[in-house]
């Protein structure tokens, strides 16, 4: 620069720009699910993989990693500049009652003073309450961070170094920088680059699209008796299709999040395996009283189901009965002195033969009551979810 | 759909569901039998394997080029 006749003088450089905060949200350009590992890791300069492998890990010791990361979902905003979930809620709640803003503080305390006493109660490390303990505790410091960097920003509004500004409006005549409009090219604002937008695929849905037409189609098979499956079949051939789905996605396409409608697959499949009698006989409660040598079968889907057999004839010949439930219980009375033998079988729950009672998954016992000799009552009973109970007129034994 | 480079996001979860779900179609595998004891494992070697995986990916492969001899002057 010259000074003087043919120079210049050059302006004191300018101060530097205060860093910009660092803020925490959801990377939406880099998710997975919602983004918030790729949030913390890009706040904590780690690896996002890292806090994946720990939601994973918390959700699998008590579920809390499913809800610390909803919880995390609903505060932290996402990278687009909009509001978080939580921050609308709190400002429609705001707009209902203007003493919210205080609340955030003592909740979180009341959040931290709940999670500490539960995680001092127990010092296992792998019990639920110590899970649960550290969910509300980092809830409880999201909370504070949350509310504090509420108050700040009310009390400071951001600088635009901090803030993705939209774009500036046409210049006015007459009115210029000086006048407190930014410049497009203005260094002091920083403009974030715009999230990637990734190309939309129809494989997912096209994927569950033929989830469906495969287990419809499986059904009307089924009906027809060109094959024979039973309900965790059924789910699994949707599990199946959408595991199809992703692994069509490995290469091609994108949907990623299959991944949660296969997990929510595997409880159904888990618990349906469980479905030892047919899906038939309606709901509510039945009462029979079968009078001749054969009774039944009685069916009940939902609900409780008395079968009173005193009045059942055996002689000269034997005589049977069946009864299932899926969901409820089941209550057989037997005649007081005649030979009984019964056959109970339970998916889920309790079976109690004539006194003797057990509880479990998978539970299939047989019991003989009565004189050795002579016509017998053959009684076979099955609830996949509930209760068995096979007494005696007046009485177990 | 466009070709992308393999995905381990997807091809891990899919290649978990395709093996239950073909075991409880075909072989009618039931999951209450299940020993749990030797289940609970499985979740930490796929994590264990998929951040190993992860990990090697963003190993950088390209050398950076040597620094250029010092001036002799």
């Amino acid at each position: 620069m010259e000074r003087g006749n043919g120079t210049t003088q050059t302006a004191p450089p300018p101060p530097p720009a205060p860093a910009p905060r660092r803020r925490l949200t959801r990377r939406v350009d880099d998710k997975v699910v919602a983004g918030v590992a790729s949030g913390l890791g890009a706040y904590f300069d780690l690896d996002p993989i890292l806090f994946r492998i720990g939601f994973i890990v918390l959700s699998l010791a008590g579920g809390a990693g499913v809800i610390a990361y909803i919880v995390a979902w609903i505060v932290m905003p996402p990278s687009t500049g909009e509001a978080s979930m939580g921050e609308h809620a709190v400002r429609r709640i705001r707009h209902r009652s203007g003493r919210w803003h205080d609340v955030p503080a003592w909740v979180a305390v009341a959040l931290l003073i709940i999670g500490a006493a539960l995680v001092a109660s127990r010092f296992d490390v792998f019990h639920p309450e110590i899970v649960w303990g550290a969910v509300l505790i980092g809830l409880g410091v999201l909370l504070f961070h949350h509310a504090s960097t509420a108050r700040r920003d009310d009390a400071h509004p951001p600088a635009a170094t901090d803030t993705l500004m939209p774009p500036p409006p046409p210049p006015t005549p007459g009115v210029g920088a000086g006048a407190g409009v930014l410049a497009p090219d203005d260094p002091t604002v920083r403009m974030e680059p715009a999230p990637r937008r990734r190309e939309r695929s129809g494989l997912g849905w096209a994927t569950v699209g033929l989830a469906m037409l495969a287990t419809g189609v499986a059904a009307i098979l089924d009906n027809a008796h060109v094959v024979s499956l039973s309900l965790a079949q059924y789910l699994a051939v949707a599990l199946v299709i959408v595991a199809v789905g992703l692994l069509v996605g490995t290469w091609a396409g994108r949907a990623r999040w299959l991944t949660v409608l296969g997990v929510l697959l595997i409880p159904p499949i888990v618990l349906s395996s469980l479905v030892i009698v047919p899906l038939r006989g309606g709901f509510g409660d039945r009462f029979y009283q079968p009078v001749g040598s054969t009774a039944g079968p009685y069916r009940l889907v939902a609900g409780n189901m008395t079968v009173d057999l005193t009045r059942m004839r055996l002689r000269p010949n034997s005589a049977s009965v069946t009864a299932t439930i899926v969901a409820g219980q089941m209550r057989v009375i037997v005649p007081a002195g005649d030979r009984v033998m019964v056959h109970g079988r339970v998916g889920a729950g309790e079976l109690e033969l004539f006194g003797r009672w057990t509880n479990g998954l998978k539970l299939d016992e047989r019991r003989r009551a009565g004189p050795v000799t002579g016509p017998e009552l053959d009684i076979g009973v099955a609830v996949s979810f509930g209760q068995i109970i096979v007494q005696r007129r007046g009485g177990p034994a | 759909m466009r070709r992308h480079e393999f995905d381990v996001w997807s091809f891990v979860p899919g290649a978990i569901f395709a093996a239950f779900g073909l075991a409880v179609l075909l072989a009618g595998v039931d999951v209450t039998e299940w020993s749990w004891s030797w289940v609970w494992p499985v979740p930490f070697v796929l994590a264990g394997l998929i951040l190993l995986f992860t990990a090697r990916r963003r190993e950088p492969t390209a050398q950076e080029p040597p620094p250029p001899p010092p001036d002799p002057i």
